[in-house]
């Protein structure tokens, strides 16, 4: 370091002159470059020639290596965020459950339809024209129970909204707190009814029914005729049960449901008392008995 | 000043960019679905349902959360619910009339064997007993996940307990009541086993 020191004082002190000599003696500090970068010492003249470059280094550097170490760092973070939030938060679950048998029925049920409904708690029932303080205002004014005062539409969004504050889920529709509920409503026949049946209509004698052979399946007709007239005092179909879909993490895709047990059950018993629109139950009952048709049919006749 | 502009700029666009990669996957993570986009569907059922078992169950969840080590909170709960097994018979997966005697008014009848239908929590029958939510809240899914082992054991349970043989005598009880209403006097029923073999009803 020592050795270096009177270099770098020659070359301050060459400086000096030279930029105060102008035009005319840029020759002769050229000449006198050429002369040191036969001793060797070509540095120097490489920062002379160049003074750009290293200058731009030096201040770029730190920020350089500023910008290196914090988008490392946010790299790091966002590819084992998980890892480090695990880390730094632990989660330990621990779960038991234990359980008796209190029922066993015999069932003689005919399931012929099923209908899968998905509805969005509270957001399909929340009216955006609605707000909880005009519901409030009006049945303060009327001073009468809600489901007297309040059309469907608004009665439901007042329920709704009333049960989603409770278990802190939004009121609004434009909060975003919600969860998916998944009916399931399932149509058919008890085959009481369906026995109640034949031997209301059919009695002993079942004209057509029996008659399987190949040229009683060929029946006239007149009594294909009477057969299908039979048929269509078949009894209308019925609501068998509504129930909830189960949820899992592999069923259920729309984040967390921020619910208690008792949360759960009050929602879910909501959106089964209450379907968030009209389901169609006159078309599915129809087609339920449709199939239930077919079904005792395919039973009774030789195909 | 020209230099430190410059140092800023590099400073700000990197953070921007590091921002980009960090935030988008946790805005990405619940999006809000359209309720006209969720699925309503008919299915075509054919089950004669038949039997069913009920439990009751007790379901215990909890959870300790750590920061750093440090335990700073708990969640637990303890409910009971119902879980009801359900068996019966899958009549489209194919009926057979295998021979039909009209002068005896005999018929044979093959049906597929009873299978469990269904095995579910009756959300209705849930009773709570507490529920501590803690810092973090319940998250029910979490819970979920004992009620799909608790709900697996039931089912095994059932089968053990005769669910299948309780669905197969009344399947052919069932099955008896309406094909003599239809005519037949004597109506033999078979149950076909799932890899197609006939068993005796």
């Amino acid at each position: 370091m020592r050795a270096n020191t009177p270099r770098s004082a020659g070359r301050r002190r060459d400086r000096t002159p030279e930029s105060s000599r102008g035009r005319g003696s840029s020759r002769r500090a050229s000449e006198s470059d050429e002369g040191r970068r036969t001793t060797g010492r070509s540095a120097p003249s490489g920062r002379r020639r160049l003074p750009f470059i290293p200058s731009l280094l030096r201040s770029l550097l730190p920020a350089l290596l500023l910008g290196l170490a914090v988008f490392g760092s946010l790299g790091v973070v966002a590819v084992f965020r998980r890892q480090i939030g695990e880390f730094i938060f632990q989660r330990e679950p621990h779960a038991a459950s234990s359980g008796t048998l209190i029922a066993m029925r015999e069932l003689a049920e005919l399931e012929t339809l099923g209908y899968v409904r998905k509805t969005v708690f509270p957001h399909d029932y929340l009216d955006p024209d609605l707000t909880m303080y005009s519901l409030v205002q009006e049945l303060s004014d009327e001073g009468a129970p809600a489901e007297t005062v309040l059309t469907d539409s608004e009665y439901r969004h007042y329920r709704a909204a009333n049960l989603a504050g409770e278990v802190g889920l939004a009121t609004r529709r434009e909060q975003p707190a919600y969860v998916v509920v998944t009916t399931i409503v399932r149509f058919g026949y008890r085959i009481d009814e369906v026995l109640r049946w034949y031997d209301d209509t059919l009695g002993e004698d079942v004209p057509g029914e029996v008659a399987t052979d190949s040229a009683s399946t060929d029946a006239s007709p007149g009594a294909s005729g009477a057969r299908e007239a039979v048929w269509e005092t078949f009894p209308p179909a019925t609501v068998l049960s509504v129930e909830t879909e189960d949820v899992s993490r592999d069923s259920y895709h729309y984040g967390s449901i921020p619910l208690t047990a008792d949360e759960w059950r009050q929602v879910s018993t909501f959106v089964e008392e209450f379907p968030a629109d009209p389901i169609h139950y006159e078309q599915l009952l129809d087609e339920s008995r449709v199939r239930a048709i077919d079904l005792l049919r395919r039973l009774s006749e030789r195909r | 000043m020209r230099k430190s502009v410059l140092t800023g700029t590099i400073v700000v666009t990197v953070f921007l960019v590091a921002s980009v990669f960090v935030v988008t996957p946790y805005l990405a993570q619940k999006p809000m679905p359209e309720a006209t986009a969720l699925r309503q569907q008919v299915e075509e059922l054919g089950n004669l349902v038949t039997a069913e078992f009920e439990y009751r169950d007790v379901v215990h969840f909890g959870e300790e959360t750590r920061l750093l080590g440090i335990r700073t909170g708990t969640q637990e709960i303890l409910f009971s619910v119902h879980i009801i097994v359900t068996a019966g018979i899958d009549l489209t997966a194919g009926v057979e009339l295998d021979r039909v005697d009209r002068r005896t008014r005999e018929i044979f009848i093959t049906v597929p064997e009873p299978v469990i239908l269904r095995v579910s929590a009756d959300e209705g029958s849930i009773d709570q007993y507490f529920a501590y939510e803690g810092f973090r809240g319940i998250d029910w899914l979490d819970v979920a996940d004992e009620i799909e082992n608790a709900k697996t054991r039931n089912r095994d349970d059932a089968i053990a307990r005769g669910i299948l043989e309780k669905s197969r005598v009344q399947g052919e009880a069932i099955l008896s009541g309406v094909l003599q209403r239809s005519g037949y006097d004597r109506v033999h029923v078979r149950f076909r086993s799932a890899e197609g073999k006939e068993l005796q009803g």
